[in-house]
């Protein structure tokens, strides 16, 4: 019975942190699992969440301002791939990681509504234990 | 401020907003606000070249000064149509909270073409162009519709300078109003 109990609770907390690992709001534990979870958020229109993914071409976290001017431009920027039927799925083929273990480089193909894919690369920075997508857009300065 | 305008005309337009004199505008001008909505926000924080958000062209009726521009969401649930309205709509109160008006250095015959260009897009029931893309003429947002009544004036925007966004999952290039005041070819007449 006391075995039995014990056992409920560890199922009871892998499940809560399972639940946590996959519905934060901030990088994931994996740079493959950090991009999946962008373009999850990109192709839901999540724009508050896809935001707290991006990291500054600096390596740090996005300040108030930063955050603002991303979360203004998602839109814009998904607006324009409608023209290809939308942004629909991605599939990731490649893993790089750095020797020091705190960037990373992951190869995606992008589908869309209209059969088109394309190839991207995504670079990676890990800050305090997560792993946040690398924005270098000029804007973001 | 500086007033260089050539009309007759000395009519203001207040609309409970902000005021210019008639007599100050010729065809072709540009016409620079900065607006309140969160689309001008999006716009202002996207790109610090300037303070203004979004720009019409001035066409001048008998003596009136109207602007047309491409604009999302001005026509209640309709569809967004390119607009022509009255210094004073475009100014009102709760869409503009500053303003600056621009003249291009081409002579007046083709400033005149520029703004003939902009009517008939508004009597062609042309869109705002919601993806941004200057490669097509049926659709057009407001630097894009100056960038093309001018260009179709046999006036060509030489060396405009484009804003890259560039967000990873993807990028697109936009002209922006800051980039229009950047060309050389436009001058400041007035601006409040």
């Amino acid at each position: 019975m006391k075995k039995q109990a014990i056992l409920i609770v560890f199922s009871v907390v892998l499940a809560l942190s399972m639940f946590s690992c996959g519905g934060g709001t901030s990088g994931g534990n994996s740079p493959s699992k950090t991009v999946e979870k962008l373009f999850k958020y990109v192709i839901d229109k999540d724009y508050d969440n896809a935001v707290k993914i991006y990291a500054n071409k600096d390596g740090k976290v996005l300040d108030e301002e930063e955050t603002a001017k991303i979360k203004a431009m998602l839109p814009m920027v998904v607006k324009v791939y409608e023209k290809d039927g939308g942004l629909k799925s991605i599939k990731v083929t490649k893993e790089t990681l750095a020797e020091d273990g705190n960037k990373a480089t992951v190869d995606i193909v992008q589908s869309y509504g209209n059969g088109k894919e394309e190839p991207n690369s995504i670079d990676l920075v890990k800050i305090e234990g997560e792993w946040y997508v690398l924005v270098t857009n000029n804007m973001v300065e | 401020m500086t007033f260089a305008g050539d009309s007759t005309t000395s009519d203001t337009h207040a609309n409970g907003g902000l005021s210019i004199p008639s007599a100050l505008f010729n065809d072709g001008d540009l016409l620079f606000r900065r607006g309140r909505s969160p689309e001008s926000h999006a716009v202002l924080i996207t790109c610090r070249k300037s303070a203004y958000s979004h720009v019409g062209m001035v066409v001048v009726e008998g003596g009136q000064p109207w602007v047309i521009h491409a604009v999302p969401g001005e026509n209640g649930r309709g569809p967004d149509f390119i607009r022509k309205e009255t210094i004073g709509e475009f100014l009102a109160e709760k869409k503009a909270s500053r303003y600056a008006v621009y003249r291009a250095d081409f002579p007046r015959e083709i400033r005149k073409r520029a703004a003939d260009n902009a009517r008939r897009y508004f009597l062609q029931h042309r869109l705002f162009d919601d993806r941004y893309d200057l490669a097509t003429d049926e659709k057009l947002y407001c630097t894009e519709l100056v960038v093309k009544a001018y260009g179709q004036a046999n006036a060509a925007l030489t060396d405009l300078g484009m804003t890259e966004l560039n967000l990873v999952f993807g990028k697109i290039s936009l002209l922006f109003p800051g980039n229009l005041i950047e060309n050389p070819h436009f001058q400041l007449i007035i601006y409040h």
